[in-house]
């Protein structure tokens, strides 16, 4: 029961990640009963090679609302699937342990870590403690690389002071599947952020670019899967999906559309 | 009547007679007086028995002594029947001088009131019976002429049932009396009576003539107006000059031929009376005197009936026509022993008694009889009441004294005067007049109105049918006021020096004609504390009947009561004050105060009042609020109106100022006894803040692992020092190296639960502890999360003690650092105060670094003084730092 458990209002702070494009981010919506879900996203930039790939940043993102004004059921599980048109590729990037970036402050973490950090980002939410009017929460995001009980995982690493100094990690595990969407992101937001907060809006953008034995590499790299002739491609962006507490899966498909370069 | 009638009847006459005088010789005593025969009648017009009750009929009495060598009469007295009343007072009178004019006497045909049959063995004289001047201790004195004797017949009125008696004394011995005849005339004037009346320069009636009397034609004798359901007795006694004092005493149940004295008619008897009652002014709220006047017409027609004696009386007065409290004071009261029931003797009442006067007009006396009105003592009157008043009426030769009972409405007040059982004598009016002015004994209705006194008088001869009247109180000036509620306050301590110990005065007044106060609810400002520390308390197996140890006491309190512009001041000057005592817990309220106030006035002693005010502190402010029983309203039936109300705290050391020199209240919500609230306040200030200092100190410890993500049990101390000023607020930011683990929190208490103190386990997060030198204890309890107005739960320290305190402190950031901030801190010295939270997997608090890199973390502290100082400080957390680096510097 709710009122039996607590996870503090600054709990609510400990978001998440999510990603959202930067110039190009339009939003899907999607909506199951008053839960409405504004997903946006995309990569920057979106010219890319018709052959082969350049480096992108991937931005994802999504702001949660009811549309009746009561209080959102608390988000659980994010999960992000990306077109395989886009490659992730961490090869060489410095490792972050979690103990390394939590408790800590973004710049203690980036100060620890910071050849880690793969993505930046922010959070919003509200909480609603019992006898309390509800107040907002935000903070930073940062996305680390790193390794979590071995398992090479994204830490997305929250701060914020409003209301107090506390951070939290949410350890994003990386997939791979076959088909359209090749790489997933799949976390669990801690237990103790959702009980009495409730998120509101997450954006984060990765991209990195880096090195590894002398050669360039970069986290994200896409190319334009324009057909012959086309100089633009319309293609499934990725595929997200919010789990609520109350059971409630909202996912979209964002679509965007690429430009072919020469 | 005849000459032969006339010449049988006197013969008759011979044979009886009245008191008699005059002889020439004494016979020799053989044994003590006997009557042989005595007798007694009341005859009407027709000769024959009259009972009719307020008739006038003619009156026999006649006694004889036994033949043989009689004893030699020396007195004969004769109590009449009460009611059974001669009015000589219409009648001329014949002196002594007149009636031995000429030795035949010269006495004027009215003067004669009826005929003396004297028999003395070889002799028989009817003379006439003359209405003589009397002497002022007297009430009438009646007397004939026999021989060169003078007979008289001495009326007095008998103490306790007023009646008459009426006798002979020291009779003379002169001649041997065998029997006396006396026959009252019950109309002198009626013709009836023209052949046995007895003319100037006769020795004795003549043997015929008739003459006529030109004496008012009014009644003489009149029988009792009241009919009771038993017969009337007449007594007589008589004792002998060879053995005075030895009586034989014979009483008369019935007539000679047995017909009893048994009243009748007294329905038809007339009863007018004017009752009316008028207090001494039309002014709301005042003391006021009260006139009353009791009119009752009498009937003179010789052959009418007299109008019916008063029985009781019964004044009933609207309900806020009270008895005023403030006439108590100085006044005394008058015991029975005092008031002399039962006799005579005059009333030796003490002056202080006296509430009033009383006069009496009587057509049996020429003159008004004037009287007292005095208070009764306090239970020890006829009535066991607590209120009853004496009418001590002097008479020629008698005193009425007449009790009357006030009695009182326990629940309103309400009056009622009752005087019952009154003397069966006829009076034409009563005046009592009680005194005015500002210990007046009654105080009139506190708003304008038209009221009005309901007065009942009841006949003795229709004892259940009463006069009913209302007779308007019209109460229309002063007006203003009434019924308000404008309480005023005054409030303020001794030495208004920040800090000090000074003496605390309160006082609640209340203006004529306002609403009673009912309850007084005081909240004292921030900082005006106690010290209890050492102090004895009343416990509570004694705190409800007041009896509290001496060493409890802390203060004083006064209460004037009562209208008008001397108000009743308990205790009396001169008296104990009335102690204020500290007792233990009341009502929910740690503390309480305890009052017992001798409800003792004047004559009064209603026993101790004992009121409790339970004291119960803000648990925030630390303010103390005085809460006090509802004020009893009314005493005995005597409404309390509360004039001043006063208490003084002054027990030395024990008031404490505050230590802030801003202006701060002292608030009250004072209730009426009608509901009203009013809420006067008065601002209080205290001044020298500058001479206190203000630095406290603030150390910190965190106990737990040194490494990021280690759990921290902090605790705060803080000490001050002395004469310095309390702390106003505090705020202490923790360094950046501490983050919220907000894993740990478990749940938070919502106000509501912490109302009920029924916060979860769960919700504590560690422990407070703050010594206070006031008290005898610490106060200590646990630390919650609490729900707030805030945006996050306050971190409040819930303590426990001798009160309860409630330190809440907001939790927010600064710079990125845990600040928690106490924006409210009692205005109560605190020597020491320690803050422990928890620790391990309890703790709130978690490394975001290694705390032994780096500089020390600092926490920011800034502190404020009740006396506007501030004291910052950047003291350092001390950690476990400290003894790695010592153990590494042994190795």
């Amino acid at each position: 029961m709710r009122g039996s458990r607590i996870k503090s209002a600054a709990a609510v702070t400990a978001a998440l990640c999510l990603f959202a494009s930067g110039s190009l981010a339009s939003a899907e919506v999607t909506q199951e009963g008053n839960l409405r879900v504004s997903f946006t996203g995309g990569i920057a930039p979106n010219a890319l090679p018709r052959k082969g790939a350049a480096p992108v940043k991937v931005s994802f993102g999504g702001d949660i609302k009811t549309i009746d004004g009561v209080q959102p059921p608390q988000l659980r599980t994010i999960s992000l699937a990306i077109n395989r048109s886009g490659r992730l590729d961490y090869r060489g990037l410095p490792l972050c342990h979690y103990h390394q970036i939590h408790p800590a402050s973004t710049g203690e973490a980036i100060e620890t870590c910071p050849d880690s950090v793969i993505g930046t980002g922010t959070f919003s939410a509200h909480v609603a403690l019992p006898e309390q009017s509800p107040f907002p929460s935000a903070g930073e995001v940062t996305a680390f690389n790193g390794i979590f009980h071995g398992r090479h995982v994204v830490f997305v690493h929250v701060y914020g002071t409003t209301p107090l100094p506390q951070s939290q990690v949410v350890i994003f595990n990386i997939g791979r599947t076959s088909g359209t969407y090749r790489t997933t992101l799949t976390g669990e937001l801690p237990q103790v952020a959702a009980d009495w907060g409730y998120v509101s809006g997450l954006s984060l953008t990765l991209g990195r670019i880096f090195k590894y034995k002398g050669k360039r590499h970069a986290l994200f790299t896409a190319g334009c899967p324009a057909p012959s002739g086309f100089t633009a491609a319309a293609f499934n962006f990725a595929k997200a999906e919010f789990g609520f507490e109350d059971g409630r899966q909202l996912g979209v498909t964002m679509t965007r559309i690429c430009h072919a370069k020469k | 009547m005849n000459r032969a009638q006339r010449i049988l009847r006197k013969a008759l006459i011979s044979v009886s007679g009245c008191l008699a005088l005059a002889a020439l010789a004494a016979p020799v005593a053989t044994a003590d007086l006997k009557f042989e025969e005595v007798g007694t009648n009341l005859t009407g017009r027709d000769g024959t028995y009259s009972r009719a009750a307020g008739g006038h009929p003619d009156f026999f009495f006649e006694f004889a002594l036994p033949p043989g060598p009689p004893e030699a009469i020396r007195t004969v007295d004769l109590d009449l029947p009460p009611g059974l009343v001669a009015n000589p007072t219409p009648f001329p009178t014949c002196s002594v001088e007149e009636m031995f004019a000429e030795l035949t006497g010269n006495c004027p045909f009215e003067t004669q009131v009826g005929v003396a049959t004297v028999s003395l063995g070889s002799r028989v004289v009817n003379v006439a019976i003359r209405n003589m001047p009397h002497p002022s201790d007297v009430p009438a004195l009646f007397g004939f002429k026999y021989l060169s004797a003078l007979a008289t017949i001495t009326p007095r009125v008998r103490p306790g049932d007023y009646g008459i008696s009426a006798g002979s004394f020291e009779i003379s011995q002169a001649e041997a009396i065998k029997s006396v005849r006396i026959h009252m005339w019950g109309v002198p004037a009626d013709p009836i009576h023209d052949e046995e009346r007895q003319p100037p320069f006769f020795s004795e009636l003549p043997i015929e003539g008739s003459y006529h009397s030109n004496a008012p034609n009014v009644p003489f004798f009149s029988n009792p107006t009241a009919c009771p359901d038993s017969a009337s007795t007449f007594t007589v006694r008589g004792d002998s000059w060879e053995h005075p004092g030895i009586f034989d005493e014979r009483p008369i149940i019935g007539d000679k031929e047995g017909t009893p004295f048994l009243w009748e008619g007294c329905e038809t008897l007339p009863f007018e009376p004017t009752m009316t009652p008028l207090p001494g002014t039309h002014r709301a709220h005042s003391p006021t005197g009260l006139d009353v006047n009791l009119d009752l017409p009498s009937n003179e027609a010789p052959k009418g009936f007299s109008a019916s004696a008063v029985k009781r009386t019964v004044l009933t007065f609207p309900q806020g026509l009270t008895v005023s409290p403030s006439a108590v004071a100085g006044l005394e009261s008058c015991s029975q022993a005092q008031l002399g029931v039962g006799s005579n003797a005059p009333p030796t009442c003490p002056d202080g008694s006296k509430l009033g006067n009383v006069t009496i007009e009587t057509q049996l006396l020429p003159d008004p009889l004037q009287g007292d009105v005095f208070l009764a003592k306090q239970k020890e009157n006829p009535f066991g009441s607590v209120f009853a008043v004496y009418l001590a009426v002097k008479g020629p030769g008698f005193y009425l004294k007449l009790p009357g009972e006030l009695n009182l409405n326990q629940e309103n007040g309400q009056l009622k005067a009752i005087f019952d059982d009154l003397p069966k004598l006829p009076f034409e009016n009563v005046h009592l007049d009680f005194r005015g002015g500002p210990t007046a004994p009654l105080v009139t209705p506190n708003t304008c109105g038209n009221y009005s006194i309901k007065t009942e008088v009841f006949p003795w001869a229709r004892p259940n049918k009463p006069v009913v009247d209302e007779v308007p109180m019209p109460i229309n000036e002063n007006c203003q006021g009434g019924g308000e509620f404008k309480p005023g306050l005054q409030a303020g301590v001794a030495n208004p020096v920040a800090g000090a110990r000074s003496p605390l005065t309160i006082r609640v007044t209340r203006q004529d004609g306002e609403q009673n106060l009912s309850r007084i609810e005081v909240t004292l400002p921030k900082g005006e504390i106690a010290n209890l520390k050492g102090l004895e308390v009343c416990g509570n197996d004694v705190a409800p009947s007041g009896n509290c140890p001496k060493g409890s006491q802390v203060g004083i309190a006064t209460t004037a009561i009562g209208t008008g512009a001397f108000p009743l001041f308990v205790p009396q000057p001169g008296k104990e004050p009335t102690a204020l005592y500290l007792a233990g817990p009341y009502k929910g309220a740690p503390y309480s105060l305890v009052t017992t106030v001798p409800a003792q006035a004047g004559p009064f002693d209603f026993g101790d009042i004992v009121v409790r005010t339970a004291i119960d502190l803000n648990p925030v402010t630390a303010q103390v609020i005085a809460k006090s029983d509802p004020l009893p309203q009314i005493l005995e039936g005597v409404p309390i109106s509360y004039r001043d109300v006063r208490i003084e705290v002054k027990k030395p050391d024990f008031s404490v100022n505050p230590t802030s020199c801003e202006q701060r209240y002292v608030t009250t919500t004072i209730t009426s006894i009608d509901g009203t609230e009013a809420h006067p306040s008065v601002p209080t200030k205290v001044g020298d803040c500058g001479a206190l200092n203000f630095g406290p100190k603030l150390k910190f410890k965190l106990k737990g692992g040194t490494h990021r993500g280690d759990f921290q049990q902090l605790t705060a101390t803080l000490t001050t020092g002395k004469k310095e000023a309390n702390i106003s607020k505090v705020s202490v930011t923790l360094p950046h190296s501490e983050f919220l683990e907000q894993g740990h929190i478990g749940t938070v208490c919502t106000r509501v639960q912490f109302a009920a103190d029924k916060c979860p386990a769960e919700s504590v997060y560690g422990y407070a502890r703050a010594i206070t030198p006031l008290l005898d204890k610490p106060l200590e309890g646990p630390v919650y999360l609490r729900s707030s107005n805030h945006p996050l739960p306050d971190l409040v320290a819930d303590l426990k003690g001798q009160f309860d305190i409630e330190l809440s402190g907001r939790i927010d950031s600064k710079n990125g650092g845990i600040r928690n901030t106490f924006e409210t801190v009692p205005d109560a010295p605190v020597s020491k105060f320690v803050l422990k939270m928890k620790g391990g997997k309890k703790s709130l608090l978690v490394n975001s670094r290694n705390l032994c890199k780096g500089k020390a973390a600092r926490a920011t502290v800034h502190m404020e003084g009740q006396n506007g100082k501030l004291h910052n400080e950047r003291p350092i957390v001390q950690n476990g730092c400290a003894k790695k680096s010592k153990k590494k510097h042994k190795k």
